[in-house]
């Protein structure tokens, strides 16, 4: 400990310095007009999503809020998927786009089933392609 | 020059020859129901909008020039829910020979606030009260008028489809929707949104320190992102509420009826006030 003077106030410096961080971060409060915090987001849920149409095949493409979570091509009449999302008890809507090759009508219905909780059904329909918003709201 | 124009138009009107004279003249005390009125109507109809876009439907009051155009009326649109509170003028300049309808009145499923407009789906019955009074007066024009109606809502049905593609990138528990006044419960209803007003449902009365303090409280606990305006807002109650709850202003939004420029239209305005709320709230 017989250093240099110089070090050693250099040492002292950098010790209070170490310590203010934590302190600012436990006494410091938010300054009014500071933007807040995005909201918190809703917990994530198992979510299983199920498309049955009334004829085969046909081409799909499910989007939740701005995002494609889940396209492809649907070879029978019903297609089956287990995806994790945000299920706030406000529910959820998603962006329903499905097409089939011949030009008549069709139509699609999309069962939500939340984990542990009863499953939501929509049916959209349409001639040849279908593309809507669907809303599903939690029952219980 | 407006005013000329609109002289004009009203003595070519009452002036005009016998097959032009048959035409239903309306006069229109709302700025949607002149559009709707006259979309539907087609060249069948003459319309007196008298309620001009961007004009604040609650400070209005008739003209003795605008009543002069209700005296050679046979329908009159009104909002009706009690919005306009000068219809005993209205009604003795007309001398009753003309149709009052009340739109508002008409509609299902409404509540005390009278901005139905805000809603597509209400603006999609108002348009067939519209067309079913039009038939009603001008019974030989009635294809015309269903033909005309069906186009309109046509649209109207497109207008929807992309409003909710729109909303839908928001998530519904962030859907909270804080304007200046009560003029959104409809559209809140529509998309799933929670409406906080700052005044109530009419734009003229001033919130009082209390609600202004609970409104504060309950933002700050949803950790609501940004409030929207209104030009008739006292700008003190908006910055005191951005202050203490850090929340943004998200823009300005049309809730009386079509504004001037992008939102001069019912689809225009529609998309305004979407737009901005999707993009201050994501």
């Amino acid at each position: 400990m017989r250093g240099s003077p110089l070090l050693r106030a250099g040492l002292v410096l950098l010790a209070l310095f170490a310590l203010l961080l934590p302190l600012r971060s436990l006494t410091s409060s938010r300054a009014p007009g500071e933007v807040m915090s995005e909201a918190p987001t809703s917990k994530v849920t198992r979510v299983r999503l199920v498309l049955t149409a009334t004829s085969a095949p046909f081409h799909f493409a499910i989007s939740h809020l701005g995002k494609v979570i889940w396209e492809g091509a649907c070879n029978e009449n019903s297609c089956t998927k287990e995806l994790a999302l945000p299920f706030p008890p406000e529910g959820i809507d998603l962006l329903v786009a499905a097409s089939w090759p011949a030009e008549k009508e069709a139509a699609l219905r999309v069962e939500v089933t939340p984990n542990d909780t009863p499953a939501i059904a929509q049916t959209l329909w349409g001639t040849a392609r279908v593309d809507d918003v669907l809303t599903f709201v939690p029952t219980r | 020059m407006k005013k000329l124009a609109l002289s004009a138009a009203f003595l070519l009107a009452a002036l005009a020859p016998a097959s032009a004279a048959e035409r239903v003249v309306i006069a229109s005390f709302s700025s949607v129901l002149t559009e709707i009125a006259e979309k539907v109507g087609g060249d069948q109809v003459v319309v007196f909008g008298l309620v001009r876009p961007g004009v604040d439907p609650h400070e209005y009051e008739p003209t003795p020039a605008d009543l002069k155009k209700v005296s050679a009326a046979r329908l009159i649109l009104t909002n009706g829910r009690n919005l306009e509170n000068y219809l005993n003028k209205v009604q003795q300049a007309s001398g009753e020979k003309a149709e009052l309808l009340r739109v508002g009145d008409e509609l299902p499923g409404l509540t005390s606030d009278p901005h139905w407009w805000n809603s597509v789906s209400n603006v999609e019955g108002a348009t067939r009260i519209v067309r079913d009074a039009l038939s009603r007066l001008d019974p030989a024009g009635a294809a015309d008028f269903a033909k005309n109606a069906q186009t309109y809502l046509a649209g109207l049905e497109e207008l929807q489809r992309w409003a909710r593609r729109e909303v839908a990138e928001l998530p519904r528990d962030r859907r909270i929707l804080v304007t200046a006044h009560e003029a959104f419960q409809y559209f809140a209803r529509e998309f799933g949104f929670r409406n906080l007003a700052i005044e109530g449902v009419n734009s003229e009365s001033e919130p009082s320190n209390r609600h202004v303090a609970e409104l504060i409280d309950r933002m700050k606990k949803e950790n609501v992102k940004a409030i929207f305006v209104e030009s008739t807002l006292n700008p003190k109650v908006t910055e005191e509420i951005t202050r203490e709850t850090g929340a943004k202003i998200g823009g300005i939004l049309y809730a009386d009826g079509l504004g001037k420029g992008e939102a001069g239209t019912y689809a225009g305005m529609i998309r305004h006030n979407v737009s901005t709320i999707v993009e201050a709230l994501k």
